[in-house]
């Protein structure tokens, strides 16, 4: 068995499924205090679209990520990993966003479901909501960039 | 249950405070020219049919939609019946008297209730106690008991009023909810300081069946002082960390009532900067019993006639 495969393998399956759960759930609980605030007013759709898309961005990171590696081993392109180290390698890439990702895209949701609040008592404040979501952004983009770094320069 | 799951509900609500009445709205119904003005200004604020409804019955409308309002926005297991309580105890009460005077209690009933009064009515009638929700069983066939044993109408409903406090401090530890068991303390604590400001001639008997154990204030140190008189209870309040509710006390029974609604709307006010979890829900629910209490002060001192200086010291602090 090739195990330096598998361990890339599984390092594209830790990148796409927990930055994609953390997504789904921190998008889940937005998208449940923005709807029901539109409930009440739809006019305020716009202002909180921003929110409730803010936690999706982790689970498009760790897809890029995937698919950067995927791209690499052989499954897309590249040429096919036969060692372990190297598919140890691949697999450690993908750490970062994995959980960085999760984790961050879990608290910006907890983050947007509180500017959803503010938004829906004071809506000429949702600049300050979205500003205060982006803030977790940032994590999630250090774990992207260091995962996509390694992944290039493997 | 995760708090994540209010987060519907909890927005939900936020929406709704927005439609609250604030203190610049009473202060408009209380310098209304009439109480048809009143009324006006009260359906321009959202109040359903106002001009055309009878007060009493505008009011529980109100707080009725509130009630529905919040059952459905809320996971079912949500602990908000706890706040009508008070209301089913009072319904107790109200029937327990009414029967034993043989009249009618249909009209002095509270809503909304958790339990039918209907179905209450009938249990104390057939003496079939077991039909009542759990919390009302034994509080009912006690109270029956001293009422039918005794025909002492206060006594039952200081056994009563106890129950109550007991059944919301349990359900509230049942809960493991620190801000609802926090609040059922609050009330606690100022139910017994009215009880001992109250009783300077009471027995010492009267005021252990009456007071409820609380964890903010000693009951027993507290019997001893409203066994000294009313001097000892106020020096007792202020050195629980309560001085203007020392003063207030100082000043007058009302007075000491208006530092206590003062005093459990802080501590509600705690749940705004909440965005998840009960406490919001609760605070909604507190805040709109107190602003339709304020409503019904105004206008009914609008109705008499009365002066606005003494509409306005009746009136309690708002949660918006």
């Amino acid at each position: 068995m090739n195990f330096g495969m598998v361990f890339a393998l599984l390092g594209v399956a830790f990148a796409v499924v927990f930055a994609g759960m953390g997504s789904s759930r921190g998008v889940g609980v937005a998208s449940e205090a923005a709807g029901a605030v539109i409930a009440d007013d739809p006019s305020k759709f716009g202002k909180l679209l921003v929110l409730q898309l803010l936690p999706g961005t982790q689970g498009l990171y760790g897809l890029i990520v995937g698919v950067m590696v995927l791209l690499n081993v052989g499954i897309l392109g590249g040429e096919p990993v036969t060692d372990l180290a190297t598919g140890l390698q691949y697999f450690a890439a993908c750490l970062p966003i994995a959980f960085g990702g999760y984790f961050s895209a879990v608290s910006q949701g907890r983050v947007c479901a509180v500017g959803v609040n503010l938004t829906a008592k004071r809506p000429e404040e949702s600049s300050k909501a979205i500003v205060s979501a982006s803030l977790i952004e940032l994590y999630a983009l250090l774990g992207f960039i260091v995962s996509f770094l390694v992944v290039i320069n493997i | 249950m995760k708090d994540t799951e209010f987060a519907y509900a909890v927005a939900y609500i936020r929406t709704l405070e927005n439609k609250m009445l604030t203190q610049q709205d009473l202060d408009a119904l209380l310098l209304a020219d009439s109480y048809a003005s009143a009324l006006h200004l009260l359906s321009e604020k959202g109040y359903r049919d106002a001009e055309e409804k009878p007060l009493d019955v505008l009011l529980k409308n109100e707080l009725e939609r509130a009630w529905e309002t919040a059952r459905e926005v809320y996971p079912a297991e949500a602990p908000i019946d706890v706040l009508l309580y008070q209301n089913d105890f009072h319904n107790l009460k109200t029937i327990l008297k009414a029967n034993a005077a043989n009249q009618s209690w249909q009209e002095l009933v509270l809503s909304p209730s958790v339990c039918d009064p209907q179905l209450l009515a009938d249990a104390i009638r057939e003496k079939q106690f077991g039909d009542l929700p759990d919390f009302l069983q034994e509080p009912a066939e006690a109270s029956y008991q001293i009422l039918t044993e005794y025909f002492d109408g206060q006594l039952m409903e200081i056994a009563v009023d106890r129950f109550a406090y007991l059944a919301m401090k349990q359900r509230a530890k049942q809960e493991k909810n620190d801000f609802l068991i926090g609040w059922v303390e609050r009330n606690i604590l100022c139910a017994n300081l009215e009880i001992a400001l109250r009783a300077s001639h009471r027995t010492k008997e009267f005021l252990e069946g009456a007071l409820i154990p609380c964890t903010l204030l000693d009951t027993d140190t507290l019997l001893l002082s409203a066994l000294e008189g009313r001097e000892s209870v106020i020096s007792k309040i202020a050195d629980a960390g309560y001085p203007q509710g020392a003063d207030a006390a100082t000043e007058s029974l009302g007075k000491f009532n208006q530092w206590c609604a003062h005093f459990l709307m802080d501590y509600l006010k705690i749940a705004k900067q909440s965005c998840f979890g009960f406490e919001p829900i609760l605070a909604f629910l507190v805040a709109k019993q107190r602003e339709i209490q304020s409503v019904r002060i105004i206008l009914s001192g609008k109705f008499h006639e009365m002066d606005v200086k003494i509409i306005k010291e009746r009136l309690r602090d708002l949660y918006v």
